[in-house]
């Protein structure tokens, strides 16, 4: 009822007529078929949807923007100045120039959005000092959220880190704390739901996932955790060659707005941070909001996951201790996917080479056979053997 | 006609006939136009790849299957990496394409150390062209660096030697010349740049070097919502194809063999190929007029004519052309490196200090306002 009668009289606005004789019409309905005469503008703002996040009570947008591989700032300035209130970011994206970036983008509107960053910090020490250099990089006093980054099991939450998270919230310096988790994250939404001092979450989820997460995110749920979800997309791969089964129907674009909607149709989880890294991409996505799950999603992404089977990983962490070389595995995928799935060649080979010198130097090539098998059919030696090609 | 021959290849393709692969997304292939390089003799395409900014190899892998045939890198682009992925990208098709890259050592050795490193993380053991990168004054072309050159030709690392200008043209360029050791030119050229540098363009070529635009965009700009444009101004010069207007534009004199334009995503590269096939015309002309009067505040047209100008001694060139990049070309990442790389005496200049600024930019740059961003954005 709100956001029609506000643009209604938006329109009204833009044709200097009076608004008050429009307001007359108003059940949804008749807004929805206006006047032919205010076709001619150009496209009313996209609707936007609103949930909360658990108990922090913050209105956050359906549609968030995941900052990391954004090197545009105007696609930042562009979506808040649409409507878009959520950012994250993190300390160490960039080499931290990610935090200077959004900050920048958001500097005029920071009373409007809930911008939350992480530290991958171990120490109470550490992590503080970097909170201090996310605020000042962010030009900003406070952060909505403050994540420890990356945590992908319970036992990487220390009395420590909790410690720091309380004395930030004391100084004012952090409104909520929040956990972020890539793999692991039934356990963590298992800790969260369990520790009272955790107030979001935010993991990855994607139409890869099925139901597998669904009794941890209840449990975290019901114990009030905001809940933010990432890696929506699940790694993007965009592209499909002709010469691929699936091309016939990936050729048609709209997987990745398939995807998203895919989350969104969870009204479990409160909001999404898909990256976005040009107008084209802030565009589709905002029309997750709008434009409800319907069949033809369904195809695509069922022809998406048999596109990205063989490549991608699902973070179900079963792999996890099984390489005899003691290979991260799922984090090895994970930088494959960033240079191939998200088209972001530098961000994969930087995280690769911050692996253990003995890591980085193993090649699975000399391996006679692999270990390792994957339950969701990732061809995990060849794509290893490919990560050490393309990074080592 | 055309697509329904294209349609039934397609047909064919899907029953195992012999046919001819439809591409991707054109629905028959792009046309290409070819010009020599100079005295190198590469038959080049006239839109090449700049790939400095390019984080996603798919694209460049899309470019050579479409045709292009040349692709620029740097030693020194992505903090090292990109010429790793640039390699990668190119592995099987090494030897239909043309590649080049750079080192901005201004010592012998060093040069040659990292022409080494370039080979390797290009998987390649050639380079087709080896530019000495950024060179702003004639004096910097020295002789240790052009025997490192010839060096690097005897050991069959490199096949020609070249140089790259942002904004010593007028200098340099003849000083290449002289020396009669540089094969390929590559240079800044763009509709915002003085016609002066035509002359020294055309003189090179007289004298047979190969000839390179970049910076062909002039800042990009294509969404700078800094850049004070009416929305409705900006969209029309999106949808009227104003870069693709100002790539025409560079590659239309004969002189110019080919352009190394930076593209991220296959959409900008499917309209540069578009520039090898249909010419420049007046309403490209009024397009980039008026674009021109948009960016005047904004766009340092590299005309050097403010170097040494500011009694603090900042280059001021070269961080309107960090700022270009974080604002015009949409990469704050690389912007602000570039800036944080300054002398830290440079870095710590706040113009807001001054009570008026001594440089004065012929072109209209607002220099005083657009420092101060730069150092807002990066210090």
């Amino acid at each position: 009822m709100t956001s029609q009668s506000s643009r209604r009289n938006f329109l009204a606005v833009g044709l200097g007529l009076p608004a008050a004789g429009l307001a007359s019409a108003s059940s949804p309905r008749e807004a929805a078929t206006a006047p032919p005469s205010l076709k001619l503008l150009p496209d009313p703002p996209q609707g936007f949807r609103y949930r909360t996040l658990g108990k922090t009570g913050l209105k956050v947008t359906e549609v968030g923007f995941g900052c990391m591989i954004t090197s545009d700032a105007s696609v930042i300035e562009k979506a808040a100045e649409l409507g878009v209130n959520c950012f994250d970011t993190a300390r160490s994206y960039q080499q931290g120039n990610n935090e200077r970036m959004v900050g920048a983008a958001l500097k005029s509107r920071r009373k409007n959005v809930v911008l939350t960053s992480k530290t991958g910090a171990r120490t109470k020490d550490a992590a503080l000092a970097d909170l201090d250099k996310s605020l000042s990089e962010l030009g900003t006093d406070y952060l909505d959220v403050w994540h420890m980054h990356g945590r992908s099991s319970a036992a990487q939450i220390t009395d420590d880190l909790l410690e720091a998270h309380a004395i930030a919230k004391k100084a004012g310096k952090i409104r909520f704390s929040g956990i972020s988790t890539h793999g692991g994250q039934a356990d963590i939404l298992q800790f969260a739901a369990k520790s009272g001092k955790i107030d979001v979450v935010q993991l990855g989820y994607n139409f890869t996932m099925g139901d597998t997460l669904t009794a941890a995110i209840d449990a975290a749920r019901a114990a009030g955790v905001g809940l933010v979800a990432m890696k929506v997309m699940a790694g993007g791969f965009r592209r499909t060659k002709p010469d691929s089964p699936q091309y016939a129907i990936l050729k048609r674009e709209g997987a990745m707005l398939a995807a998203l909607k895919w989350v969104l149709k969870n009204p479990k989880l409160d909001t999404t941070v898909p990256s976005m890294t040009d107008m084209d991409q802030l565009d589709e996505n905002l029309k997750a909001m709008s434009v409800p799950f319907g069949e033809a999603d369904q195809k695509l992404l069922a022809a998406q996951l048999e596109h990205i089977s063989p490549l991608y990983c699902r973070m179900c962490g079963q792999c996890q201790g099984r390489c005899p070389k003691g290979l991260p595995v799922a984090d090895v995928l994970r930088y494959l996917t960033y240079a191939e799935g998200y088209g972001q060649f530098t961000l994969g080979r930087e995280q690769f080479l911050e692996l253990p010198e003995e890591l980085a130097a193993v090649r699975c090539n000399l391996c006679p056979t692999c270990s390792v098998s994957c339950p969701n059919g990732v061809q995990v030696a060849q794509r290893l053997i490919r990560a050490q090609e393309l990074f080592a | 006609m055309k697509t329904d021959s294209s349609r039934r290849s397609f047909l064919a393709a899907g029953l195992a006939l012999p046919a001819v692969q439809p591409s991707a997304r054109l629905s028959s292939p792009p046309k290409l136009q070819y010009r020599t390089l100079g005295r190198t003799g590469l038959k080049v395409t006239t839109v090449g790849f700049g790939c400095m900014i390019t984080s996603d190899p798919s694209v460049i892998e899309r470019a050579v299957d479409q045709g292009i045939n040349y692709f620029d890198t740097a030693r020194l682009y992505g903090r090292g990496n990109n010429e790793r992925m640039v390699g990668a990208a190119l592995k099987s098709r090494r030897k239909s394409v043309f590649l080049s890259s750079k080192s901005k050592n201004r010592t012998r050795q060093g040069a040659l150390e990292e022409l080494n490193a370039s080979l390797r993380e290009l998987g390649t053991d050639y380079l087709d062209i080896w530019y000495l990168h950024d060179l702003g004054r004639a004096e910097e072309l020295t002789d240790e660096l052009l025997a490192a050159q010839q060096t690097a030709k005897k050991d069959g690392k490199i096949r020609f030697a070249g140089v790259t200008t942002h904004g010593g043209q007028a200098a340099v360029v003849p000083a290449a010349v002289k020396t009669g050791q540089i094969d390929v030119v590559l240079s800044g050229y763009n509709f915002a740049m003085t016609k002066d540098l035509d002359p020294v363009l055309e003189a090179a070529h007289q004298a047979g070097l190969g000839i390179v635009a970049m910076k062909v965009m002039a800042g990009g700009t294509r969404n700078a919502p800094y850049y004070p444009t009416p929305a409705q101004l900006r969209d029309l010069l999106k949808r009227q194809g104003v870069m693709l207007a100002a790539l025409k534009w560079a590659i239309r004199k004969p002189f110019i063999h080919t352009s190394v334009p930076s593209m991220v995503d296959t959409d900008q590269l499917d309209e540069n190929i578009r520039a090898m096939s249909s010419p420049f015309t007046d309403a490209d002309q009024s397009l980039l007029a008026v674009h021109l009067e948009r960016i005047r505040p904004f766009y340092c047209r590299m005309c050097n004519q403010c170097d040494g100008t500011c009694p603090k001694g900042l280059p001021v060139a070269d961080l309107l052309r960090f700022l270009m990049y974080a604002e015009g070309y949409g990469q704050f990442t690389l912007g602000r490196e570039n800036f944080l790389e300054l002398p830290a005496e440079v870095r710590q200049v706040r113009c807001n200090l001054c009570p008026s600024c001594a440089v004065r930019c012929p072109n209209g740059v607002q220099v005083a306002r657009r420092l101060s961003r730069a150092q807002e954005l990066f210090a």
